[in-house]
């Protein structure tokens, strides 16, 4: 293994060896499937393609959050000091290594809820909503988009983990950023609310209807906040003390 | 403590150089140099607040000092990769996810620097952890997480051992050990640098002892330095006639309240007994008098006032 291997390999072996990701699986499911129930069975006849796109949805929020409580619990329980002493290896490439090993597992985490959300939401809309069924590309369109929001969702919250390092702080700016900050933005201009990596999430996951942007446009976009904020979070720990 | 003034010391492995901190306008280490030397346990004794602990920190890479360097081998630590075979730390900064067992705790740490799954349960022996490895962290003790912090600076095998309050939540049992684990450390030719803001604690175990106070180092050598220097209890005779002899060749003499013996200061028991011999004096007792370490600590540490 090359060295940077050995830092993920070891990055995801303490991440598979607390329940965190299995309690975020489990949310991550579960809203899924409320999601596809709600909008397949609470909201009246859905005509529109665009409609029954929203129950596969999924719920790439909690991603973000599975992000973010990952890495700075390394923080809240001093394991990000022991990590960087035993490595060998700079805190920069400790902290690569551990977004990257965060975003596999914000991967899997992401396909397993959007195969979830399909599971449900497709035989829902099959039997009680009337006019045309999806098609499989729409199906995989949704999927695909939804799949690769909750990868980006998690990789975002652990660049924005990583730079906060704080978990309260960071989980409340990521409430403020994902939930207030759009509404804000949109009422003074609200096509900006699409070049935000929260208004990007929101076109991956429920379709380009109404946005400004298209959906290779709000994924590009949503990579380069991602990449940028993990980038920023690379850069800066070799600037920061490591207690 | 052993005392082995005697021998050549070895030379330091970790040197601190002029180490400062400041945090924003607040300084928490001011300057301060000492070193660490192979095959000896250094106290590093302050009393709370004092900066032990972002010293520690520092010595281990873990801070950037604002000023100054550590020296690690002669070679600065900034130009140095981390290496669990050369520093192992037990300190804050270092802890454990409640969430995971001990063992699965220390072998991702082991992951990280390439060390067999066969280390862990050396450590695991080592620590005396071996009936708690696949409990949850969270549910340990302070001991046992303290155990389990020596767990793993153990793992790498590190020529130094940086230990911040690793007494702090033993039993006298758990004490024990550590002192014996330490000494076992310092047997071996590794350099142990353990922190404590109790000196009867250390006293015990250490060959040097590093004293800082409001981030600023007040003293830096041997314990056996630094409790000598108390007099030599004395009893003649002929006191009177001892006593001559004594202020003659430039000591100073104090009756103890019984009025028995004589505390000799400013001559060492060999120029005692000659000065006795020659002015025809017998002498009973010649005890050196050690200063009481304790005191002298909390004389340096200013706590005595």
């Amino acid at each position: 293994m090359s060295p940077f291997t050995t830092l993920v390999a070891a990055e995801l072996r303490k991440l598979l060896t607390i329940r965190t990701a299995l309690w975020f699986a489990l949310g991550s499911v579960a809203l899924a499937g409320l999601n596809a129930v709600i909008v397949g069975l609470a909201s009246g006849t859905l005509d529109e393609v665009g409609e029954k796109e929203e129950a596969l949805g999924g719920m790439p929020v909690l991603l973000l959050f599975f992000g973010l409580v990952t890495v700075t619990a390394e923080w809240r329980h001093h394991t990000a000091a022991p990590a960087v002493l035993l490595s060998g290896r700079s805190p920069r490439a400790v902290t690569v290594a551990r977004l990257t090993a965060t975003t596999i597992v914000g991967i899997g985490l992401a396909l397993l809820t959007i195969g979830a959300a399909c599971a449900a939401a497709v035989p829902i809309l099959d039997i009680h909503q009337p006019g045309p069924a999806l098609t499989t590309a729409q199906i995989l369109s949704v999927a695909g988009g939804s799949a690769l929001a909750g990868a980006l969702s998690v990789m975002l919250g652990a660049a924005l983990g990583g730079l906060l390092r704080n978990q309260i702080l960071a989980i409340v700016t990521g409430v403020v950023l994902y939930f207030i900050a759009p509404s804000l933005i949109g009422m003074v201009d609200a096509s900006a609310v699409d070049d935000t990596p929260f208004g990007g999430l929101q076109v991956l996951t429920r379709g380009v209807h109404g946005a400004s942007h298209s959906l290779l446009a709000s994924g590009f976009a949503l990579v380069v906040w991602a990449l940028g904020l993990a980038l920023i979070a690379v850069l800066a720990e070799d600037r920061r003390d490591l207690v | 403590m052993t005392d082995t003034p005697t021998l050549p010391r070895p030379p330091a492995v970790l040197t601190a150089e002029g180490l400062t901190k400041r945090y924003g306008r607040t300084p928490a280490v001011e300057d301060v140099s000492f070193e660490v030397r192979s095959g000896a346990v250094t106290g590093f004794l302050g009393p709370n607040g004092a900066g032990k602990t972002t010293m520690l920190a520092m010595l281990a890479g873990l801070i950037r000092p604002t000023r100054g360097r550590v020296l690690l081998g002669g070679v600065p630590l900034s130009e140095r990769r981390p290496d669990a075979r050369r520093i192992g730390a037990s300190i804050d900064a270092c802890g454990a996810h409640p969430g995971r067992s001990a063992r699965q705790h220390l072998r991702a740490l082991a992951g990280f620097a390439r060390l067999p799954a066969a280390r862990v349960d050396e450590v695991l022996v080592d620590a005396g952890l071996t009936h708690a490895a696949d409990r949850r962290v969270g549910g340990f003790s302070l001991g046992m997480r303290q155990r389990l912090g020596l767990a793993a600076a153990l793992l790498g095998d590190p020529e130094v051992l940086l230990l911040d309050e690793p007494a702090n939540g033993l039993d006298p049992e758990g004490i024990r050990w550590l002192r014996s684990l330490m000494r076992a450390q310092a047997a071996r030719g590794r350099a142990v640098l353990v922190s404590s803001h109790l000196l009867s604690e250390a006293a015990q175990t250490i060959d040097d002892i590093v004293v800082v106070r409001n981030g600023r180092l007040v003293h830096a050598g041997a314990v056996a330095d630094l409790a000598r220097g108390g007099g030599v209890w004395v009893r003649a005779d002929d006191p009177e006639l001892f006593i001559r002899a004594v202020v003659r060749a430039g000591g100073r003499t104090t009756p103890d309240p019984a009025g028995t013996r004589q505390l000799v200061e400013g001559l060492e028991p060999p120029a005692i007994t000659e000065l006795a011999r020659q002015a025809g004096v017998g002498l009973y007792e010649l005890t050196p008098q050690h200063a009481s370490l304790e005191d002298v600590f909390l004389e340096l540490t200013g706590a005595s006032r």
